[in-house]
């Protein structure tokens, strides 16, 4: 059974770019470069680990609509 | 650009590996996408003494906040067991000074160094790993080694890159947060560690006080990564419980330590993974820079080893020694910390009552057979047929 599909959204003014939700997600969906917080939508399976991780909440689970 | 070897991460780890083979002569580059080394600290600076002698880190008091002589443990209802010693048993670091003063050890050595110059891929060619892509300001570079060391931290993208599975399910991380601050009207005494434990208070892991003045302090906490809570969330609740004021707040430092378990495979081909790229990580405590001396420090003799006799196959040899050694050591610990992580608070205070009984200086030492020991033989324990049994396990 296929997870409900989100999109992570991150607040930016929260973010301290400490790599946790990198090293929680299982599909390199998240990454931090040059200082940047990027998420890639077509690899992301919606498991919602990073939202979990992260340890000032500044990840949310944006639910998507199913095509 | 062409190296022996390219270290990726400048913490730890990556300047003690980079020192070691640099000091035997081999062509090395470490490299770190900071701007500044050492800066910002994802870390609660305690660092046992025995560590500087170990791994032939001079003490040298420009990286040196104070010296600690023991610890505090307080159980959820206030019981105190402390570890003191009459001798200094670690100290409470300045990391960014300490970081840097490595990497310029690294240097000293006759490795090169380039700050704020960040990986962004392997070079592959022929079926083979050939070197590491960066940018520094922009500018792409590409860097040719015969071996690559992740020794990029808990957020490691090195070690994926070559094809290592260190994906970090959330429950196999601790979610840190934490404050330097000034401490208003808490006491604590500066010359010992203090840790606070309690399911309501952190779950599964602990709020830590470390003192760097008489009122100055890291104060943190780490959490189940998986905790529906967040750190900071109860790491505020904790301060308010405890009447502690956050307006005097200098530092916030956010962090994720892998503590679940530790990378089967540490090398794969010519990548070579240390620290807390490998998750090499006290799973008890959460400290993980001792671990990456120790991983760097086996790392580096047999990457010499496999330079000098041109044989890549010799690193598979860290593998083998740092699991028979500090990977058999931190599989116990592993096994202690899930014990420890099912006790409920009442059992966490009875245990804390119990030890406070028990031979110090063994605890502080971390001979774990001896709290056991002392806990199986406890009143309060032995009503506690759950706490018993798993005891018994642990024996
Ligand atoms: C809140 C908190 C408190 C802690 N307290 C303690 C403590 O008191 N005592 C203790 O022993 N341990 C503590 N730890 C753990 C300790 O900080 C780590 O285990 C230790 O820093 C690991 O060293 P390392 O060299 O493996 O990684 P790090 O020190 O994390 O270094 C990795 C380096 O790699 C760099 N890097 C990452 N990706 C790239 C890239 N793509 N390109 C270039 N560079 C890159 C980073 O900038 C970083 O400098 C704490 C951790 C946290 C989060
Ligand atoms: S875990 Fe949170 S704070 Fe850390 S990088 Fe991810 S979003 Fe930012
Ligand atoms: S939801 Fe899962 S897959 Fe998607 S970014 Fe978060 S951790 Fe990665």
């Amino acid at each position: 059974m296929p997870l409900p599909k989100v999109k992570i959204d991150v607040i930016r003014e929260k973010c301290y770019l400490c790599g946790s939700c990198v090293a929680v997600c299982p599909k390199e969906a998240i990454i931090i470069e040059n200082d940047e917080w990027m998420f890639f939508q077509e690899k992301c399976i919606s498991c919602k680990f990073c939202v979990l991780a992260c340890p000032v909440g500044a990840l949310n689970a944006i639910p998507l609509e199913e095509e | 650009m062409r190296y022996d070897v390219v270290v990726v991460g400048a913490g730890i780890a990556g300047p003690i590996l980079a020192r070691n083979l640099a000091k035997q002569g081999f062509d090395v580059l470490m490299i770190d996408k900071k701007a500044e080394i050492g800066s910002p600290k994802r870390c609660a600076e305690g660092l046992g003494i025995g560590n500087f002698k170990k791994y032939d880190i001079p003490l040298d008091k420009r990286f040196i906040n104070r010296e600690i002589y023991g610890a505090a443990i307080y159980s959820p209802n206030g019981h105190k067991l402390e570890l003191r010693y009459n001798r200094v048993s670690g100290v409470i670091l300045e990391r960014k000074i300490f970081d840097k003063m490595l990497a310029y050890y690294a240097g000293k050595a006759g490795a090169e160094v380039m700050a704020k110059t960040e990986a962004t891929g392997l070079i592959r060619s022929d079926g083979k790993i050939k070197g590491i892509k960066a940018r520094h300001e922009g500018e792409p570079l590409e860097i040719h080694a015969d071996i690559i060391v992740a020794a990029d931290g808990v957020e490691s993208r090195v070690a994926r890159w070559a094809g290592i599975n260190s994906f970090l399910p959330p429950h196999e991380l601790d979610s840190a947060y934490e404050y330097e601050m000034i401490l208003e009207g808490f006491e604590f005494d500066p010359d010992m560690i203090h840790l606070y434990f309690g399911n309501e208070v952190a779950p599964r892991g602990y709020v830590w006080i470390f003192p760097k003045d008489d009122d100055r302090a890291n104060v943190g906490i780490g959490i189940n990564g998986d905790n529906p809570n967040t750190a900071k969330y109860y790491l505020e609740k904790w301060l308010k419980e405890n009447n502690i004021k956050g307006s005097k707040i200098l530092e916030v430092n956010v962090g994720g330590v892998p503590v679940g378990g530790f990378l089967k495979e540490l090398t794969k081909e010519n990548v070579v993974v240390v620290g807390d790229a490998a998750r090499q990580v006290n799973p008890m405590h959460g400290g993980g820079m001792a671990e990456a001396m120790e991983a760097a420090t086996i790392a580096s003799k047999w990457i010499s080893r496999a330079l000098e006799e041109g044989d890549l196959s010799l690193l598979e040899n860290y593998t083998t020694e740092w699991w028979a050694n500090d990977g058999e050591r931190l599989m116990k610990v592993l096994e202690i910390r899930k014990i420890s992580e099912k006790l409920s608070d009442d059992e966490l205070d009875a245990a804390v009552q119990a030890l406070s009984g028990a031979d110090a200086e063994k605890l502080a030492a971390g001979d774990y057979r001896q709290v056991f020991k002392t806990l199986i033989k406890h009143p309060k324990i032995l009503l506690k047929p759950k706490m018993l049994k798993l005891l018994r396990e642990a024996l």
